[in-house]
């Protein structure tokens, strides 16, 4: 299948077989070939999910308004709040598992 | 945000979900005014907030107070319950506007009691645990209910609105609940431990506000009395009993005696003590006005019993609990030795 055409990919960040974190090892330059391997740990942010992003892409969009995303969300106020709040404890939680594991690496 | 259940079962069960704050707050205030409207059409009163009560007529400001009353006891306590059990910031208006809107079921209470069966049902039931006839004999409940005129009807109807009336408290509870959840962001045991304890304080509060304004005022027909003073008017009752008395109802008359003086006064002992003081005096032809005076828990009535060719004053000592304890006048004669004999404990010579 072509790369540049087809199904919208999403970047996992869960093994689909063990559920276990997922590290970048290659990334490779689509235009002169070069490559680069290593053990890159993916950024919190891409290890939100689908949702997840979006919710944060909208917000920062509306200048962290949350009146402005409740309102494009078509929700109260208290509930994008919530969503919020949850999504900074989601994200602490998934900074504490980076730190954990880095310190574990050295 | 799909993780909730669209359409109608959200807008039934988490209105919150699209709508807060001064939204909530403008529509449940509107709704809390429709219900103290429809409420008043019943008499009925949602006189707490978990209560629901009907009958009593009252002032028309009394409704919306009611409502009102509960809305902010309610709000304030889950305020301070969000306070203290959220990590999250929380608005005012979040929380008082959410908690005026979960009170929209008891329109679903209101509407119900409107149930012309039901207000017959509901008069006729306080009209018959106060009269003595149901005192007496409870299994007379049947006969008293068909002289008042309700039928099987009214009884179904009755049901019905009670039925909803149960439905509307616990949907407003479970609303109570959700908004309570929404607008502080608490949940799970955390949530549930925080919201019950709010909403015990919030009804005890608005239990108390209610009462002491409806006394206070008056407004439903009654007044805080003086520390130590019965709860009744002991004049009018003392008349009340009185007449029993010169209309010969001395069954009546018995039924209210105390344990003691039931035990040792019988209906034909009293007849036979009454009429050797009233019978030489011809026809009976009316009360003159009582007069009171308050010994420690016991209230003695004094009765002018005033006949076509005499007068006397009957003395009638009432309990704090409102029995006969006492009844006393200086001819009442013992039949068999013709002594001096007073009708109970509690009364003194004349």
């Amino acid at each position: 299948m072509d790369q540049q055409s087809g199904p919208q990919r999403r970047l996992p960040s869960a093994c689909p077989s063990c559920q276990n974190r997922l590290t970048v090892r290659r990334l490779e330059c689509s235009d002169c070939g070069t490559a680069v391997e290593g053990a890159f740990a993916l950024p919190v942010l891409l290890r939100l999910t689908a949702e997840e992003q979006e919710f944060v892409t909208r917000f920062v969009g509306a200048s962290g308004s949350l009146k402005q995303l409740a309102k494009e969300y078509g929700c109260s106020y208290p509930t994008v709040r919530n969503r919020l709040d949850a999504l900074i404890e989601r994200m602490a939680t998934l900074g504490q598992d980076a730190e954990e594991t880095d310190n574990g690496n050295e | 945000m799909n993780e909730q259940r669209g359409g109608v079962f959200r807008r039934l069960f988490n209105p919150f979900y699209t709508m807060a704050g001064g939204a909530a707050l403008g529509t449940g205030l509107a709704v809390i005014l429709a219900t103290a409207f429809l409420a008043a059409m019943s008499h009925s009163h949602v006189d707490g907030v978990l209560d629901f009560h009907s009958g009593l007529d009252a002032p028309l400001w009394v409704y919306p107070f009611e409502g009102i009353v509960n809305w902010l006891s309610m709000a304030l306590c889950v305020w301070a319950a969000g306070a203290i059990a959220s990590k999250s910031r929380i608005r005012a208006i979040d929380v008082f506007g959410t908690q005026a809107l979960a009170r929209w079921p008891m329109l679903i209470a209101v509407v119900a009691a409107l149930l012309p069966g039901y207000t017959r049902f509901s008069e006729a039931l306080l009209t018959i645990v106060t009269d003595s006839r149901f005192a007496r004999n409870p299994a007379a409940f049947g006969e008293l209910l068909a002289e008042a005129g309700v039928r099987g009807i009214d009884i179904a109807m009755f049901g019905v609105t009670a039925v909803a009336v149960l439905v509307a408290i616990v949907w407003m509870v479970a609303l109570m609940y959700r908004a309570y959840a929404v607008a502080c962001n608490v949940r799970g045991a955390r949530g549930a431990a925080s919201f019950i304890p709010a909403l015990l304080v919030g009804w005890v509060v608005s239990k108390i506000v209610i009462l002491a304004v409806f006394y206070g005022t008056g407004a439903l027909g009654a007044t805080l009395p003086e520390p130590g003073t019965p709860l009744f008017d002991v004049g009018q009752k003392g008349s009340e009993y009185a007449s029993l008395l010169t209309s010969g109802q001395f069954d009546e008359a018995v039924a209210q005696f105390d344990d003691v003086m039931a035990r040792d006064i019988p209906a034909d002992r009293l007849k036979t003590l009454w009429d050797g003081v009233a019978a030489p005096l011809g026809a009976f032809v009316g009360h003159g006005a009582p007069r009171v005076e308050q010994r420690g828990a016991m209230t003695s009535v004094y009765v002018p019993c005033i006949y076509e060719t005499g007068r006397f004053d009957v003395q009638i000592v009432f309990d704090d609990g409102g029995k006969v304890a006492g009844l006393w006048n200086k001819n009442f004669r013992d039949g068999e030795n013709n002594r001096p004999a007073d009708a109970g404990s509690g009364g003194e010579a004349q």
